[in-house]
């Protein structure tokens, strides 16, 4: 009874060559993302970024992070609060309600907090009730 | 300070692990080599800590210090003292006199890039804080109100979940981060991501000495190698996903059973029991983990026409499941809830006229971002293209030796996504996208699970090829 063997298509040369051509990609790819797609100075400028706040600043934009803060400061930890200038279920979004949390994202929140068009009117507000 | 402490709980997880393998399983662990226990250690304890955890959310008690290294602590000790009083035997690997090591420059050729692999991902993970969507939005978040609120918050489910996306995605994620924030004791969402370049080193030792086994090791490394270089894989490995965790589950505990299952290697129960324990991990990870039981039941199924033992693999079954369920009870009843709103698919799945009228509405989307993604070197390398024309190929040949188990496996886990992908529920992939947009985000993730098996099925039909060429020399 003839065993069956697998079928391979080329033979072992050729893989050997395929192989060579996969070791290729990989260091193509990753140089490009290093270098072309600009990671490297990404890390470079997070690295140069000293402390833990710098570093979650420069993930989530610097301008957003320190309205966060400010929002941090003004917001009592058991109010609620809402955003102006920020799509809902963005990762902004979603950043916004990380740092901020215990404060929980409501409608009819009693702090309002505006990404406004320009830095000079980001603000964190008080509703009026 | 931080840094230090982090180390320690992630070595502290592993002397759980490796006091609860001892205990049970001493004689099968004790052939293994150093590496492959230590990852099996560090995977299995880090695995277990969040289920106690959620077993301690049960009984209301709080996380902290004392309730969580405690108990473990114990249990540790206790395990330590029983080696101990065990009859000293030296295993074949500790009788061997040492022999001079030959540094063959291919081999470490291929050792060096996988390393450099695994070091990069350490670098990319611990260079910055969480900052990608999920593992903001559905994972970091829930870890900071547990580590904040010591403990999962009474009503969370039901009221302060439902502020965040996923309100009753598994928390194996969520539950790890909380453990590496209390043991740092406070909220570092830098060094917290140490655990996914971790986990994805113990993937990459475990993937090697599973293959190693089974094709010997030049092999073994070639195709470990070829795994850690896929930049998807990679990718995922340091962002704080589920994904690298999810395939690590799913693959080992496949791999232990077909060794036994194709050498007879280890013993029959510890190829149940590793099963078992991954596959509740897998389901505690991503919901997509209720499929493991019955792709394990397929493999049963296999395994008992192939060895004419029905009565023992309906037995095997029936152990493996029950030490599942025990695994994750606490988490079945939060999971399976009558209030549990993130219903993944409609009861119009089970409508055959349903199923028909959706399989021609999706199946052209479906392809088409599966051709997207596959056929993309900068994701996934050369691997698609390769595996699929070989797997056509060779399908009829492959389900007639021992490699129709991961045939079938890899089969059914593409039939399961194809049917998930075909019922599913829109909302089910976030808020508001469009079902095109959720498949591309969804499906590359997706093929993540799938890329171990491929690889190592593409691993064994090289095998196949060498050995065949030297049989006919």
């Amino acid at each position: 009874m003839t065993k069956m063997y697998p079928k391979l298509i080329f033979n072992r040369t050729t893989w050997k060559y395929i192989f060579y051509l996969w070791i290729f990609i990989w260091a193509f790819v990753f140089c490009k993302n290093l270098f072309y797609k600009g990671h490297l100075k990404e890390y470079i400028a997070i690295i140069k970024r000293p402390t833990l706040e710098d570093k979650r600043s420069f993930v989530t934009g610097d301008r957003l992070y320190e309205l966060i803060r400010s929002a941090e400061a003004k917001i009592p930890e058991n109010a609620t609060f809402e955003y102006e200038g920020i799509e809902e279920a963005s990762l902004s979004d979603r950043r916004i309600r990380y740092y901020l949390y215990p404060r929980l994202k409501s409608d009819n929140a009693d702090y309002i907090i505006r990404y406004g068009q320009s830095p000079a009117r980001d603000d964190v507000l008080k509703r009026r009730k | 300070m931080e840094l230090a402490l982090i180390v320690i709980a992630q070595i502290f997880a592993s002397l759980l692990g490796r006091a609860i393998l001892r205990f049970f399983f001493y004689k099968e662990i004790r052939k293994f080599a150093l590496a492959e226990k230590i990852a099996l250690y560090y995977v299995i304890g880090m695995g277990l800590i969040p289920l106690y955890m959620m077993l301690l959310n049960c009984f209301g008690m709080k996380f902290s210090i004392s309730t969580i290294y405690l108990p473990c602590a114990l249990i540790i000790v206790f395990e330590t003292l029983h080696h101990t009083s065990r009859k000293p035997t030296l295993t074949g690997a500790q009788n061997s006199s040492r022999s001079r090591v030959r540094i063959d420059p291919v081999n470490a050729f291929l050792s060096l890039g996988i390393f450099f692999v695994v070091f990069y991902s350490f670098f990319t993970g611990l260079v910055k804080p969480i900052a990608s969507f999920d593992s903001v939005a559905s994972f970091a978040i829930k870890a900071k109100i547990f580590f904040l609120g010591a403990g999962i918050p009474r009503g969370f489910f039901e009221n302060l979940a439902q502020n965040f996306p996923h309100p009753r995605f598994p928390l194996m994620i969520p539950l790890q981060e909380t453990f590496c924030f209390i043991s740092m004791g406070s909220f570092n969402d830098i060094l917290v991501k140490m655990i996914f370049p971790a986990h994805f080193l113990a993937f990459a030792a475990l993937f090697y000495f599973g293959l190693k086994e089974l094709t010997g090791k030049r092999c073994a490394l070639i195709f470990t190698f070829l795994l850690c270089s896929i930049n998807e894989v990679s990718r995922f490995s340091a962002v704080g996903y589920t994904d690298i965790h999810f395939s690590l589950y799913l693959f080992v505990g496949f791999i232990y059973w077909y060794r036994f299952a194709t050498t007879a290697s280890g013993g029959a129960l510890f190829s149940l029991f590793i099963p078992a324990v991954f596959s509740a991990f897998a389901i505690f990870t991503k919901d997509t983990g209720f499929i493991v039981p019955f792709l394990f039941l397929l493999l049963f199924v296999l395994y008992s026409k192939e060895r004419k033992e029905g009565k023992g693999a309906i037995l095997a079954y029936v152990r493996y499941l029950a030490l599942l369920i025990f695994l994750i009870l606490s988490w079945l009843f939060v999971r399976l809830a009558p209030e549990s709103t993130h219903r993944l698919m409609t009861l119009n799945a089970l409508n055959p006229a349903y199923l028909v009228s959706a399989f021609m509405d999706r199946i052209l989307p479906v392809l088409y971002e599966f051709q997207v993604n596959v056929f993309n070197p900068k994701r996934w390398n050369l691997l698609w293209p390769i595996f699929i024309v070989l797997f056509i190929l060779n399908y009829k040949w492959s389900l007639r030796t021992r490699l129709k188990y991961i045939t079938v496996f890899i089969t059914s886990i593409f039939l399961l996504y194809l049917f998930f992908y075909i019922t599913v529920e829109p909302s089910a992939f976030g808020y508001g996208k469009v079902y095109a947009q959720s498949l591309r985000s969804g499906m590359n993730r997706h093929l993540i699970h799938v890329t171990p098996f491929a690889v190592l099925w593409l691993a064994l039909i090289f095998k196949k090829m060498c050995e065949s060429k030297k049989e006919k020399a």
